[in-house]
Order: structure tokens, then C-alpha cells, then sequence
């Protein structure tokens, strides 16, 4: 048996940014995660309009590759600017990071987008023996659910999502830790096995701004576009020791002239050009920066068709087209095209509406492709490098339906493990109107 | 050595998973028995169909051999809110069940929610079993 009409569902996946304006900072830089939304919304769009800001010096996935101006000099002779035997030493969480892109890009995509909520539909009541017109629950606001918007139906929606990355791998990103010999191992039996051990303080974050328009080409099929404007923001501070293997100090030193680094950027600690004849440690360096950029992201366009009902379960699928209209370099969007089908279960029982969603991201060798699932979320990268490899994250939310036609709901978003660069808890709100 | 790419045998599966799902969509309908339905048949089919489009409750209620007030309500309901209602009854197939017949038909309504004013299309496949009374048929339940 088949009933099938008006129904109220559609969701866009969401990331990304293109036209890219930063504002690189060197310097504290006060935290706005405070800011209320409504102010951001005002500062990216000004930001957008405006276009006051200036490119960034670099792109964000440089930014960690690029302390130190990418290397280090290592010397066993202290004060000598020129000191014959020297290595250059490029830090190897820098290669990390520039594995961690592609995942970034990722992880940021995992941000739930406008779910378009519906308002009834009708089905087959064998023991009324008629067709009985119901109230559509609102839905899932991370998920989708089989049923379509029915025709000439459209939705417009809007939402922001705030992702702060606490860890990374399970580390605190503040609290990374990175271990590497100061010299090569052919220099290693003349100048000893003192090591470089850097700590690095890092915070990245998003502001993401989502809008979405859908609408029911028939009554099984929807189409549906979404685009995102996006803050990001990155700030690190790393400071990097030459020790002996116990933790020591070592006896070699990084590269200096009357206590001044020699690199492209940073100091050796505690460095102050104020205070002249300053005694410092040149054991010790440390540089630091603090970004933002703002910008446009990906554009996704869907279709969904609800092709099959059954006693236990509708379905449907869906396709999402990802055109790379985003910066890629700063983490806002993906290199290539993504194509990413679906196939959605769901079936109302009164109060209850299970939903399952399964669907892989086709993505160039640049990005990563992905087994995706909901509910719970997650994915699976089929990059094995042993980084963000699996994630599995649960939601909470509420949706409400305060006038006919509009919908409000929030989504709390956590980890159920800690793969990955993640987030204690990601944060999104949308507004939606159906008309 | 080299195995199936991970990507494409991923993706592979899920085009599979579509493509049967999409393919056991269709298999719902297939019934065995393909019989022309006698007249009496027809036109109890028909007044039910007339009934429904010019909303004429009584008449609906009296094609059933029993109808509760809790239908009726249902229906009533239904029926107010269904502006221009037309219904369609295709792909007939009757089987006889002793005495009875069941019917089997794919019913197809069109018209405008009057609460929303969106144009509706539904689609349902019902059998019902109908009985004699008297001079004609009268319908006594559904699957």
C-alpha cells in the first residue's frame, strides 16, 4: 500500500567558502566567541560587502607550516650569526598540518545545515478507511527523513553554526607536544642527540552561516540549494627547546646575533627589543599568529525523489552535487567536485520517527572521500592516515514551531570519540519558513 | 597485487543498493489474477467513486455493510478539505472468496487542501471485500 503526498523534509549538506578576505594579526588578538550571533551575522556581512578587509598574508593551512618562517637553525656555537656547522630544521608537526587540510575541510562540512521542516501530510488510515491529514513533526535537524516537500512546496531557511576544535587525535589542541632530533643523523656523532621539543598552543575555530533554498518539484521530488558564508579563525603559539634526551638542557642552540633569532620569523623567549643587553636563553624560541578569514563557501545543490513506502519504512535517495567554489587553502572548502549519493530510511510510529541516512562523499585524491552515516553521525575516511579516520559524534536538538509557517530549532552536537580534529560540542540554530 | 579500489567499491555497493530497492519498489503491485470485474462489481466501484467526489456521505455509508461514527467523522473530515475533489479507481482485479469477491484497485485522488490551498495527489492500492445484499453488493472490509 501506498500513500503518499505532502510531505515536509529536505536538508543540505553544508561547508565550505570562496572569495576570501583575512585579517592577519601577529599580535593578542581578544576573543569574539562571546559576540552575540546576530553581531557576527552583522560583521560578516560587512565584512562580505564591504570588502575593508585584506587578503591574508598566507592561507590558514600555511599558517602552521610557516612559523618559525618554516625552519630553524641549529648550531653547537652560541652568538655566532654565521657559525659554519649549522642545520636547518623545518618542524615536523609542520608536515602534519599539512596533511590536516584535506581533513579540516572535512571535519568543517560535518556542520549540520537547514533541515527543511514540513507542515502535514496525508496518509491511508486502513481502519478509518480513508486518507487522514496529519501534522508533519518537525524532523531531525541533522538528518533527513525519506518524505519530500510535495509540490510547488519551497522552504527558505537560514542557519549559523559555531564549531570550536578542542583536540586533536585527543589532545588538547592547546597542549601539543612534538619531539624531533636537532640534527640529521650524519651530524648527530659529531654534535650529540639533543633534540628540539616544541610546544604548540593552537585554537581553530568557525563561524558558519547557512542559507538554503528548496523546493518540491513534484510530489516525490525535491531540489535544493545551499551556499555559506564563513569566518575562520586560527590563532597558535608554539615554543621550541633544544634538550638533551632527559629533558635537560642541551648544548647545542638555535642560530642567533645578540639574541635575535635568525629565521624568517619568531625570537628566542623573552626577547625585548626594549631592554637592550638582554641575557636570554638561546636554547629557547618561539613564534606565534593569529588569522582570520572570511569568505564564501561551496555550493551544494541536491535532488531528493521518496521513490518507495512500506509498512516499516519509506525511502528515498539523494544526490549532492559540491562545486568547490570555497578556498580550499583556508580550510573553507574542498579542492574538487564532490558528488555524494544517499539512501534515506525513515517511518513515523505516532511520537517516534526513526531515520537512518547512509551516503559516501566521491572525492578527488586531494580531499577525502567518505562513508557517511546518521543517526547517530559520523564518517569514515578512506584516507587511512591514521587522522580523522572515524568519527562518530551523537546530537541533541529541538525544534519549534512558533507561526504557521516558521521553524526554529537549535542542534548540540558531541563526540562519541575522539578521532580527528574535534570539537567538545558544535553549535548551530536555524529559522526556516515554508511557503 | 591490487584489490578493488576502496572508493569504487564502496560507491558500488550503494549504486547496488539503489538500484535493488528501486527494483523491489515496483514489485508491490504485480497481483496474479487479472479478471475483468462483473457489472454489479463495477457499479458499486463507480457509486463509490461518484460518492466520494460529490461528497455525498450518506451514499458512501450506505455502499458499506457496517460504518462506524468514528469513520464517518474521518471521513467527513477528509472530504471538507478536499476542494475540487476528483477520484480515480484504476487497475481492477477481482477474485472470488467463496461467496464474496475481493476487489483490488489502485484509487488516486486530486485536489486542493483548502487549509494550505496546495494541490494534492494521492495514491493508494486497497482491496476490499464485497458481499451480496440483496439485489447488489455492499463492502465489508479491507485489507
Amino acid at each position: 500500500m501506498t500513500a503518499r503526498s505532502f510531505a515536509t523534509h529536505s536538508k543540505l549538506v553544508g561547508g565550505g567558502g570562496s572569495i576570501a578576505w583575512g585579517r592577519p594579526r601577529r599580535s593578542a588578538f581578544p576573543s569574539r566567541s562571546g559576540w552575540p550571533v546576530l553581531w557576527k551575522l552583522v560583521g560578516l556581512v560587512a565584512g562580505l560587502c564591504t570588502g575593508v578587509a585584506t587578503a591574508a598574508a598566507r592561507p590558514l593551512d600555511q599558517a602552521i607550516p610557516g612559523l618559525f618562517g618554516g625552519t630553524l637553525i641549529t648550531t653547537p656555537q652560541q652568538g655566532v650569526p654565521n657559525a659554519v656547522i649549522k642545520q636547518s630544521q623545518q618542524l615536523r608537526f609542520a608536515s602534519q598540518f599539512n596533511s590536516l587540510s584535506s581533513e579540516l575541510s572535512a571535519a568543517h562540512a560535518q556542520s549540520p545545515i537547514p533541515s527543511a521542516s514540513g507542515a502535514f501530510r496525508f496518509a491511508w488510515d486502513p481502519e478509518l478507511d480513508t486518507f487522514v491529514r496529519a501534522s508533519e513533526d518537525l524532523g531531525s535537524g541533522v538528518a533527513e527523513r525519506a518524505s519530500t516537500l510535495g509540490r510547488h512546496t519551497g522552504t527558505l531557511s537560514f542557519s549559523y553554526t559555531h564549531i570550536d576544535f578542542s583536540t586533536l587525535e585527543g589532545t588538547p589542541l592547546n597542549d601539543l607536544t612534538f619531539s624531533q632530533p636537532a640534527y640529521s643523523p650524519n651530524l648527530q656523532p659529531l654534535l650529540g642527540n639533543n633534540v628540539i621539543s616544541s610546544h604548540l598552543n593552537m585554537g581553530l575555530s568557525f563561524d558558519t552561516f547557512f542559507f538554503m533554498g528548496a523546493y518540491g518539484i513534484t510530489d516525490s521530488i525535491d531540489v535544493s540549494l545551499a551556499l555559506s558564508v564563513t569566518e575562520a579563525h586560527m590563532h597558535a603559539t608554539v615554543v621550541s627547546q633544544i634538550q638533551t634526551q632527559n629533558g635537560q638542557p642541551g648544548m647545542n642552540f638555535f642560530l642567533e646575533k645578540n639574541n635575535v633569532l635568525v629565521a624568517s620569523s619568531g625570537k628566542i623567549c623573552g626577547y625585548n627589543p626594549n631592554i637592550p643587553n638582554q641575557q636570554l636563553d638561546v636554547r629557547c624560541a618561539t613564534d606565534r599568529f593569529d588569522s582570520s578569514v572570511l569568505g564564501t563557501g561551496d555550493v551544494f545543490l541536491r535532488g531528493k525523489w521518496h521513490f518507495y513506502d512500506t509498512q516499516y519504512a519509506d525511502f528515498a535517495v539523494a544526490g549532492v552535487l559540491t562545486i568547490p567554489t570555497g578556498n580550499a587553502d583556508n580550510f573553507l572548502g574542498f579542492n574538487d567536485f564532490t558528488f555524494t549519493p544517499w539512501l534515506i530510511a525513515s517511518k513515523d510510529f505516532g511520537r517516534v520517527s526513526p531515520h537512518i541516512n547512509l551516503g559516501y562523499a566521491f572525492r578527488s585524491g586531494v580531499d577525502v572521500s567518505q562513508a557517511e552515516w546518521s543517526d547517530f553521525l559520523g564518517y569514515h575516511d578512506d584516507k587511512r592516515d591514521g587522522i580523522n579516520d572515524d568519527i562518530f559524534q551523537s546530537a541533541v536538538g529541538f525544534k519549534v514551531n512558533p507561526f504557521d509557517k516558521v521553524v526554529i530549532g537549535g542542534e548540540f552536537q558531541f563526540p562519541l570519540n575522539r578521532d580527528g580534529i574535534r570539537a567538545d560540542v558544535i553549535y548551530s540554530g536555524q529559522i526556516e519558513y515554508t511557503y | 597485487m591490487t584489490g578493488p579500489h576502496p572508493c569504487r567499491s564502496a560507491g558500488a555497493r550503494v549504486v547496488a543498493a539503489v538500484v535493488a530497492l528501486t527494483l523491489l519498489s515496483r514489485v508491490g503491485y504485480g497481483h496474479a489474477q487479472l479478471l475483468n470485474p462483473p457489472a454489479p462489481v463495477s457499479q458499486v466501484l463507480e457509486e463509490y467513486r461518484v460518492a466520494l467526489e460529490n461528497k455525498d456521505l450518506d451514499h458512501l455509508v450506505a455502499l458499506y455493510v457496517a460504518f462506524s461514527a468514528r469513520q464517518r467523522q474521518a471521513l467527513h473530515e477528509y472530504l471538507e478539505n478536499a476542494a475540487g475533489l476528483t477520484v480515480e479507481l484504476a487497475d481492477v482485479t477481482v477474485a472470488p472468496l467463496g461467496d464474496a469477491v475481493a476487489v483490488t484497485y489502485t484509487r488516486r485522488d486530486h485536489f486542493v487542501d483548502r487549509e494550505s490551498g496546495k494541490p494534492q495527489h494521492l495514491e493508494v492500492r486497497l482491496t476490499k471485500i464485497l458481499v451480496p445484499d440483496g439485489e447488489g453488493w455492499k463492502i465489508t472490509d479491507g485489507l
